[in-house]
């Protein structure tokens, strides 16, 4: 609530930031601007910087990866199964790089997953326990 | 050289500058595979790539390969060659293992190419943050004379990629450019200054030096990917 559409993201100035990832990927200038000028307000000049950058970054990293053909290394291969079928990645032209694993392995990597995101999730609540101790 | 960011309204940190301006002048200079009027004429296409019809209409189909006509130019290079920078400027999800090796025909074996991606690739990059943040586009660099300095890595291995990479362990994308240090090299300075550094990377939760969060990063890492349709 606090953070407006961001919570549809659950990110902070989630909106914002998609807005401005948009806008420059479609070149948009009018959109960039407006886009910019909203994190600037919101968040602050360093934070529109930096979400540019970010946006540069992975121009340069996609057509790295597409262009020379690189399959997904097998770590996150596995361990992102259920992102792939949620965020439909498979109708991507690139995906056909990398094998679909058979359905032991993305069992595998479902637990996995959700071995990982639990222990983040207590590591972040041990970080918050920390520093209200400290303070 | 012009001070870069120079028109931007926002306030440029002293390291993005410094990494755009080394990677800037780098170009100019004779790479591994390519001379240096090669090189910038090579990001002068791949600048120009965004306003190609051709590349527009190849991109609205479902096809790239029927779409006949002719690319919007910005140097005299061979076709072939303009035809490759033009595609991994505006359809690099949809190359095929048959389209680079048709390039070899034409002169452009394993290690140009990988030259000219890295040419590619930080070129679109450095626009898109020009872009983001206000400023004009850096202007393109005089060529430095000299012939290519024919580096390459030790050892290379296949890993089903359209070209070899470098061998080791680290992820495939840093290795994908590895024919050509000079462009892993640019990758990386890039990267630090753009994104986070490697170290920075692996420790999940945290941000850094940088003003966003890092869900706050990789929501944009992933907004910009999907956009891209790149699955990696």
């Amino acid at each position: 609530m606090a953070n407006g559409d961001g919570a549809k993201t659950g990110v902070a100035h989630g909106h914002e930031l998609l807005a401005l990832a948009d806008a420059i990927v479609a070149r948009d200038r009018a959109a960039t601007e407006a886009a910019r000028d909203e994190i600037v307000r919101t968040m602050g000049a360093a934070a529109a910087v930096d979400a540019a950058c970010v946006v540069g970054n992975f121009e340069c990293m996609n057509r790295i990866a597409d262009a020379t053909g690189i399959a997904l290394d097998a770590a996150p291969a596995l361990v992102t199964t259920d992102i792939q079928q949620e965020m439909g990645l498979r109708r991507f032209a690139s995906a056909g790089r990398t094998r679909e694993l058979p359905g032991w392995q993305r069992g595998v990597g479902r637990a996995l997953s959700r071995l990982a995101h639990a222990g983040l999730t207590l590591r972040g609540r041990l970080r918050g326990l920390g520093s209200r101790g400290r303070s | 050289m012009t001070e870069l960011f120079r028109d931007s309204p926002l306030p440029i940190r002293d390291d993005l500058r410094a990494a755009h301006e080394r990677v800037w002048q780098r170009l100019a200079r004779p790479g591994s595979a390519w001379t240096g009027e090669t090189r910038v004429a090579i990001a002068a296409e791949a600048r120009v790539a965004g306003t190609c019809s051709l590349c527009r209409e190849r991109r609205e189909a479902v096809s790239p390969a029927p779409v006949a006509g002719e690319h919007t130019r910005a140097s005299e290079l061979p076709e072939a060659i303009v035809d490759a920078v033009h595609r991994v400027s505006t359809d690099a999800s949809r190359i095929t293992q048959a389209f680079v090796d048709s390039l070899a025909s034409a002169g452009v074996d394993a290690r140009r190419y990988a030259e000219l991606v890295g040419i590619v690739a930080c070129l679109r990059s450095m626009d898109a943050v020009c872009f983001g943040v206000g400023a004009r586009p850096h202007p393109l660099p005089t060529p430095e004379a000299g012939e290519p300095t024919g580096d390459a890595p030790a050892r290379s291995e296949s890993i089903g990629a359209f070209i070899p990479v470098v061998e080791g362990r680290l992820p495939a994308v840093l290795r994908a450019l590895g024919l050509c240090p000079d462009a892993v090299r640019d990758m990386q300075e890039l990267g630090e200054a753009h994104y986070l550094g490697h170290d920075e990377i692996v420790r999940l939760g945290r941000s850094g030096r940088r003003a966003l969060t890092r869900p706050q990063i990789e929501l944009v890492a992933s907004r910009v990917s999907a956009l891209n349709e790149c699955f990696y």
